[in-house]
């Protein structure tokens, strides 16, 4: 046998090796809402992984390209952004951060204790859905890391119990945080526009410093990749500021304009915060915020958008709604029915 | 459920898209609820308060009860609980919880807002009567109808009117959660208000200030009582009460909060506290009469 068969072969049994999955199928069975076996889960993390470990700290992209925000486990939204966005790989996505935070469909709750767990929270399929289109598209689906994918934030935020809970172990949170891990800091659309999840560092000048920093790691206290995936914008400031908090950084004007100077670049596009609109603009329309999680905690009412990147750069902010889904099988029905008195509660 | 035989006395729901009314008796009480407030609404009322704003702010929300013949007129509105945030350098007995001092405000939203009457003094034009007897008064302890009788709340009367009114959360840069909450339910014979404030900051503490209004339809001259408490315990006190060690979860939820808080000794958590130094800890109950 000479050699070149020898390495088809090898090929072969390796590929077997890796128990065949059929991602297509895998992918179907989740827009269905349908959760994948443990193990299944296991090995798509595992194949993920070994994408991502490739990927530089900056992957860059050409446009068209659809920018997608925080989710925050919103299933049935994320399917309504698919729905007006287009489906995978017909379009190219670029999440800005993938995760989870459902504190608040709790708290607005509270009395309910026990009982909010098995409302509506959808992170695992919400999670799994994406994971499994980043393997499948790894050129035509890009995941940025943003401070949600820890291990911290998830444990605090409902998604360990909910892994818990679906598979009565936590190993299916461990596959997926161990994954986090791997994940990407950053993306350049077209040279020219910089994704990030939360925003600037004071140690980061130049982009080729970011492609420095080792990030296969749980998300630091501090340091540039801290920075990277928790600092906002504050339009009424110049340079870098603590934030008021303590933790993490604001940026202002000063701050933005140098780095897009330096970098050659005309624009930051970034996730991380909330608004009312569902996306906002600000130092003269040099950075913007998109927010891609309608009625966020089912009950802010706010609007989300996705951003589409044309090629020449044209940006269109595509703003939509809660699904109306939300309304059947989510904490949204329970949050209505509070709202309007219908399922009152002898609080004391 | 069993429900008491309560006779149900005459009122009048009315309802539209983000808000709902009750008439009942001499009272008319209406509560809004919206969407969180939109970038100029938000820019606005940051200039008045001149300090970042919580993340999700409900600035359209509001819950308001008036009183026909007395024309007392009490509100909890957003823009109020957060004009009792500490704007300026936090001092001692504001329960300032340190990082490095950088903006100086009170980073927390912590509020011992309890209402207030609408609309404000400061707001009034000047020669303008205060609203009759409008002045709390500190309640006689020894008096049981200047207590909250939580025996007839606990019983399941019929709910003629119930809202839940957020009226803002911030989660603190991920830091932990600081919200408030208004809730009210109106029985055949009381209306019941529970204004909570619940903050966590991760690894540090938990703190919660609750002001409950009764107000019974059969007092006479018509009472009001108002009581309000404050309590904080040490992060790792409370964590230590999780059923399970790895899942986090419980304390993101104000009632595994408050039930850890109030089963605490009260000279845990309305004494020490979290060492802050916070003066609203513990509990004190007010009243007021309307002109009948």
């Amino acid at each position: 046998m000479n050699k070149q068969m020898m390495n088809q072969a090898l090929r072969v049994i390796k590929g077997r090796a890796m128990a065949p999955f059929d991602l297509d199928a895998c992918i179907a069975q989740l827009l269905r809402k349908q959760l994948l076996h443990e193990a299944l889960l296991r090995e798509i993390c595992e194949k993920t992984k070994e994408v991502l470990m490739r990927e530089s700290n900056v992957v860059h992209v050409n446009a068209p390209v659809t920018v997608v925000g925080d989710i925050h486990g919103q299933f049935y939204d994320l399917i309504e952004i698919f729905r007006i966005g287009g489906y995978a790989p017909n379009t190219n996505y670029l999440f800005l951060g993938m995760v989870f935070k459902q504190s608040r469909v709790i708290s607005g709750i509270d009395f309910r204790a026990g009982d909010y767990v098995d409302r509506g929270l959808f992170s695992v399929e919400t999670i799994s859905l994406l994971t499994c289109l980043k393997l499948r598209y790894p050129d035509r689906v890009q995941l940025i890391r943003g401070n949600h994918e820890s291990r911290a934030v998830t444990q605090t935020y409902g998604f360990y119990s909910e892994c818990v809970r679906k598979y009565n172990s936590s190993h299916v949170w461990t596959y997926f945080t161990d994954m986090f891990d791997f994940l990407t800091l950053s993306v350049v659309i077209d040279n020219q526009i910089f994704c990030v999840h939360g925003g600037l560092s004071p140690s980061i000048h130049s982009i080729d410093q970011i492609k420095v920093v080792d990030r296969f790691r749980e998300i630091p206290h501090e340091g540039p990749m801290a920075d990277l995936v928790w600092s906002d914008p504050d339009p009424e400031k110049e340079d870098f500021a603590i934030s008021p908090r303590g933790a993490g950084y604001t940026f202002g004007a000063g701050v933005v304009h140098k780095f897009l100077q330096q970098n050659q670049m005309s624009h930051i596009l970034r996730a991380h915060q909330l608004c009312m609109e569902g996306y906002s603009s600000l130092f003269d329309k040099h950075l913007s915020t998109v927010w891609s999680a309608p009625n966020y905690c089912y009950r802010c009412g706010n609007s989300a958008s996705i951003l589409e990147v044309g090629p020449g750069g044209s940006m269109y902010f595509n703003v939509f709604e809660a699904a109306p889904e939300n309304e059947k099988d989510g904490p949204q029905q329970q949050a209505q029915q509070n709202a309007s008195g219908r399922l009152p509660e002898y609080f004391l | 459920m069993a429900q008491s035989q309560v006779p149900i006395p005459e009122h009048k729901l009315l309802e539209s898209p983000n808000s709902r009314t009750i008439e009942i008796f001499d009272w008319s009480i209406t509560a809004s609820t919206n969407p969180i407030s939109n970038a100029s609404e938000c820019d606005s009322l940051q200039a008045t308060l001149g300090f970042p704003l919580p993340e999700m702010t409900f600035g359209n929300n509001l819950l308001t009860l008036e009183h026909k013949s007395s024309s007392w007129k009490y509100s909890f509105t957003t823009e109020g609980a957060l004009k009792a945030v500490k704007n300026g350098e936090l001092g001692p007995g504001d329960g300032g919880v340190k990082t490095v001092p950088t903006k100086p405000y009170d980073w927390t939203y912590t509020t011992t807002y309890p209402g207030g009457l609408e609309p404000s003094d400061s707001e009034k034009p000047s020669g303008e009567e205060k609203p009759v007897e409008s002045k709390w008064i500190a309640a006689d302890p020894e008096d049981p109808s200047q207590a909250i009788p939580m025996a007839e709340l606990t019983r399941p009367d019929p709910i003629l009117f119930y809202a839940e009114i957020p009226l803002f959360e911030d989660e603190l840069h991920d830091n932990g959660s600081s919200a408030l909450l208004v809730r009210i339910r109106v029985m055949p014979g009381c209306l019941f208000i529970l204004a909570r404030f619940t903050l966590r900051v991760d690894n540090v503490l938990f703190r919660q200030f609750d002001t409950r209004i009764y107000h019974s339809f059969s007092s006479s001259p018509p009472l009001i009582v108002r009581e309000t408490s404050g309590w904080e315990a040490p992060y790792d006190r409370v964590k230590r009460l999780l059923p399970m060690r790895d899942d986090l979860t419980p304390l993101t939820d104000p009632s595994f909060i408050t039930k850890a808080l109030t089963e605490m000794p009260p000279r845990l958590s309305q004494g020490e506290g979290g060492k802050t130094g916070w003066r609203a800890l513990g509990t004190r109950r007010e009243i007021t009469k309307l002109a009948s």
